[in-house]
């Protein structure tokens, strides 16, 4: 019997060592070249490190108003390009929609000072101005991920004017919620000003590490025992690679603009308490009287349900819409099951409101 | 006992409650190995025995980290050693600054600002260039 069970015991090892030699040749001897973001465009803007890239529309007549997507400040918004057949610019531009991104680049140490009013009213205001410019059109379309979310509510309740339509994705509005990272980020817990005023920005190992920590042994431990078990599955693998550039191509944060997030909205929760402003001016949400869409994760552990679903009760919008979607913060964008079963859904819902 | 004391040892309780559910649940499936458990099934795939121990660690112990990172003392602690290693390095960068100053070689800060006036350049330029691209292109025909 146990000469039985060691001759299994050897067939597994010797499974075993064939797989961790792919492992390490995907991984360290030989790791293939991937590219993300590869979806053909122009780069119609620069100033300071952000680039604004126009994508080359694949339809003869794209949508009359424009759709700008404005991403976090943390990590690169090529998630929402990641690969074909693994894109939300993809699906968008196919539906026809005239589509621009924002890329911020990776802030300097000479950036440190930049804060949400630069951001807001300089970065995006630009920005707005430029795709109006570019296109023809009044008004804008603006589609806000995470923190870029946040900013895209707070640029729409200051200039309401330039908004047509605003599409929120997983946006963290209101901070009274809890979390671990709303834990971390309490005023006992955490104090920003410190940090800060030592670091200047935020470093992005920081901040990785914060990730990583939100779950330690899914992210440390059990991602990489299934790229092992999956490591002969070809589609399987060309996604956690592309996966695993972005997630480790970590960019730091402008520590003005950090203080003021962590500060007024994580530990003072002031836009929903209708407390914030920027450059003097009060955020006052019930300004969005624009067409909305809030877009959640179900299984949201970075920006928890809660603090999105209620933004469509604070803003004036007739026209609104919640979709709180099976998936977690990332896969919203970037799972094949968005992919198919919202996002051409979410380009119906903007095209009928291009007009 | 001090409240704080108190609230610490409940976390500790808790987590070493939660660490031990894991090695008992991982341990049952242990004790099953036919190598070392004679009423063991002959026949049974030591692979798969060895994947369900895994799946059983993973399982808990993604269940026990969490509960302890999302645990007011591992925030209170983590935010203790951010703002302590802050700390240092602040007094450390201004001990270099200075030193750099007196010697009068050019700082980081130095370096900085100067870069912060190239980019605020840059800003005046593209608003100077859309200015006389208005002046010089009317604006296309309006499409809502």
């Amino acid at each position: 019997m146990i000469t039985n069970h060691l001759d299994s015991t050897m067939r597994e090892a010797e499974k075993l060592r064939d797989k961790l030699s792919k492992v390490i040749e995907l991984t360290v001897t030989d790791p293939p070249d991937v590219q993300i973001g590869t979806t053909p465009h122009d780069v119609v803007f620069t100033e300071n490190k952000l680039r604004l890239l126009h994508y080359r529309p694949v339809v003869k007549n794209p949508t009359a108003t424009p759709l700008i997507m404005i991403f976090a400040l943390i990590n690169r918004p090529s998630i929402l390009d990641l690969k074909p057949g693994r894109s939300v610019v993809e699906v968008l531009l196919n539906k026809g929609i005239d589509l621009y991104l924002i890329d911020w680049g990776a802030p300097g140490d000479e950036d440190k000072d930049l804060d949400m009013n630069h951001y807001i009213n300089r970065y995006i205001k630009k920005v707005v101005e430029k795709v109006k410019r570019i296109s023809g059109s009044d008004k804008v379309s603006i589609l806000g991920y995470c923190m870029g979310g946040t900013m895209s509510a707070i640029y729409t309740a200051l200039h309401p004017e330039d908004v047509k339509n605003l599409i929120l994705l997983t946006a963290g509005i209101d901070y009274k919620v809890d979390g671990t990272l709303a834990l971390w980020g309490d005023k006992e817990n955490f104090n920003v000003d410190k940090f800060v005023d030592a670091h200047g920005n935020v470093p992005p190992e920081f901040l990785q590490s914060g990730f990583l920590f939100l779950k330690p042994v899914e992210n440390m431990i059990s991602k990489y025992v299934n790229f092992y078990e999956n490591v002969e599955n070809e589609a399987f693998v060309d996604n956690f690679l592309a996966m695993e550039k972005w997630l480790n191509d970590n960019i730091a944060v402008p520590g003005e603009v950090f203080r003021e997030f962590i500060k007024y909205l994580y530990q003072e929760n002031q836009l929903v308490e209708n407390k914030l402003k920027v450059n003097g001016k009060l955020v006052e949400l019930k300004n969005i009287k624009c067409p909305v869409m809030n877009l959640i994760a179900e299984r949201d552990h970075l920006v928890p349900p809660e603090s999105s679903i209620g933004f469509n009760d604070l803003i004036s919008s007739k026209d609104k819409e919640t979709v709180v979607f099976p998936s977690g913060h990332i896969g919203l964008s970037v799972s094949s099951k968005s992919l198919k079963g919202l996002w051409p859904d979410v380009a119906e819902w903007i095209i009928k409101r291009s007009k | 006992m001090s409240k704080e004391s108190s609230d610490n040892s409940e976390q500790y309780k808790n987590f070493y409650q939660a660490w031990e559910k894991t090695m008992t649940e991982a341990m049952d499936i242990w004790k099953s190995n036919p190598l070392f458990n004679e009423k063991a099934q002959e026949g049974t795939d030591m692979a798969e025995h060895y994947k369900k121990f895994y799946e059983t660690w993973e399982k808990s112990s993604a269940e026990i980290m969490e509960k302890w990172v999302s645990s007011p003392l591992f925030a209170a602690n983590i935010g203790k050693a951010v703002e302590k290693s802050s700390e240092l390095k602040k007094y450390f960068d201004e001990a270099v600054e200075k030193t750099l100053k007196n010697m009068r070689f050019p700082t980081k800060n130095d370096v900085d600002r100067l870069h912060a006036s190239i980019n605020n350049l840059e800003e005046k330029i593209n608003d100077l260039t859309d200015k006389i691209d208005d002046m010089n292109q009317p604006r296309k025909t309006s499409r809502k």
